[in-house]
């Protein structure tokens, strides 16, 4: 018998790996991506005709009973909608959810919108985040790379893969998530985490989303949710997203205390048109009155 | 503070101090000095008329370029209209006074975009 070729197996193997949804009302259009808790697919709802996002998952199923179940409890704009949790012929489950088309915020970020059209978007992924804690769930791996910027310029928070419930320890020593975003204290594995620690991720995002030297006010702001102390921090996220809507509505931030000089460029920036139609009048009176005189 | 005011009330304020010190400003032509207290109740009434019209354009319309033009274009009206009336002497000062009036104008056509409280939306 003639053994099969690399090529034939690696093939194989990849339709091995494939979900089989024969028992679902979902056919398989592509792979999407996948990470350590699952791989996410594209399929078609037949009976809806509509194309959605099918995770399935490669873990134990608590832990996957929990995502599906944090995802149900948080209908919000900003946070990827859950449609479906089954049950494969193969004995793993799986979620459906909204097939978000768009761009990753770390693809978005290098795109041409400026530092306020993505402050704007900050303070979304705040909100997101704040209505998450606001009912009992702490998303624990808010970096770019889970947010999505649609088409219409909509985010959605996605991958509540690590996500747990606020009153819940985690196990002492039980470290999740991804090092760059993570609080010192989760980095830590320390068992009893709260919002804080999303608003230190969350701190990173705005630096990430910044322009490159960031302004002072906005280093400020996230180097106060980045703080290494969880009590130095903004006590919620939408503390932080406060007083970054502070910064884009041209008034002080109250993670930053400004100089004389820093309050009057500020105001000179904010009124910059009054104060050249103020000069045209005065200037303008003073030509009249030379001209007069003449 | 300017900021709880409402939009038009804004725009009067601003319009009726604006016109009292543009008026003011008579004070340095001397032919006209002798006319200075009607000058005075003329330009405030003026400055007045303009905050609350500029002050309604803003409550319908959130623009600053078309809050400062609508505000240039009624100074510059309503300057004309006091330009038109001529001095004891039967001399027209339109350039004197249709200048700084438009630009009075846009000044109280920007701070009504700018200030004031905006009404709230129906749904």
């Amino acid at each position: 018998m003639k053994p099969l070729s690399d090529q034939a197996l690696a093939r194989l193997r990849r339709a091995a790996s494939l979900p089989d949804l024969s028992s679902t009302r979902y056919t398989l259009v592509r792979e999407a991506g996948h990470g350590g808790m699952g791989t996410v697919y594209v399929v078609r709802d037949e009976e809806l005709g509509r194309e959605v996002a099918l995770k399935v998952f490669h873990i134990e199923d608590e832990q996957m009973r929990r995502e599906a179940q944090a995802l149900a409890k948080l209908e919000h704009p900003n946070i990827v909608p859950l449609y479906e949790f089954g049950r494969l012929d193969d004995g793993r489950h799986y979620y459906t959810m909204k097939l978000v088309e768009g761009a990753r915020l770390d693809e978005y970020r290098a795109g041409p919108a400026t530092q306020a059209d993505r402050l704007r978007l900050f303070v979304s992924i705040c909100g997101a985040a704040s209505f998450a804690h606001s009912r009992g769930v702490l998303h624990r791996d808010l970096k770019p790379r889970n947010i999505m910027v649609g088409s219409f310029g909509e985010v959605l928070v996605m991958d509540w893969g690590l996500a747990k419930p606020l009153n819940e320890a985690t196990p002492t020593g039980q470290v999740a998530g991804t090092p760059e975003y993570m609080a010192p204290e989760q980095a830590r594995g320390d068992p009893s985490l709260d919002e804080r620690a999303d608003v230190y991720a969350l701190g990173r995002i705005l630096a990430f989303l910044c322009d490159d030297p960031p302004p002072k006010p906005l280093r400020s702001v996230s180097a106060k949710a980045c703080a290494d102390r969880r009590d130095a921090r903004y006590a919620k996220a939408s503390e932080l997203a406060a007083d970054v809507l502070r910064y884009l509505d041209g008034l002080p931030v109250l993670a930053h205390r400004e100089t004389p000089l820093e309050a009057a460029t500020r105001w000179y920036r904010n009124n910059r048109t009054l104060l050249l139609l103020i000069a045209s009048y005065a200037v303008m009176r003073f030509l009249i009155f030379f001209w007069a005189r003449a | 503070m300017i900021t709880n005011l409402n939009k038009p009330l804004v725009g009067v304020v601003l319009g009726a101090i604006l016109g009292v010190f543009d008026g003011a400003t008579a004070w340095f032509t001397p032919e006209v000095r002798p006319m200075i207290g009607s000058i005075l109740v003329g330009s405030s009434f003026k400055g007045l008329l303009t905050g609350v019209l500029a002050g309604a354009f803003a409550r319908k319309v959130r623009s600053i370029p078309m809050g400062v033009g609508f505000g240039l274009l009624v100074g510059l009206l309503l300057s004309y209209l006091v330009a038109a009336m001529p001095s004891e002497t039967g001399k027209h000062y339109y350039f004197e006074i249709m200048l700084p009036g438009s630009l009075l104008g846009a000044i109280v056509g920007f701070a009504t975009q700018r200030f004031g409280r905006a009404p709230l939306l129906r749904t």
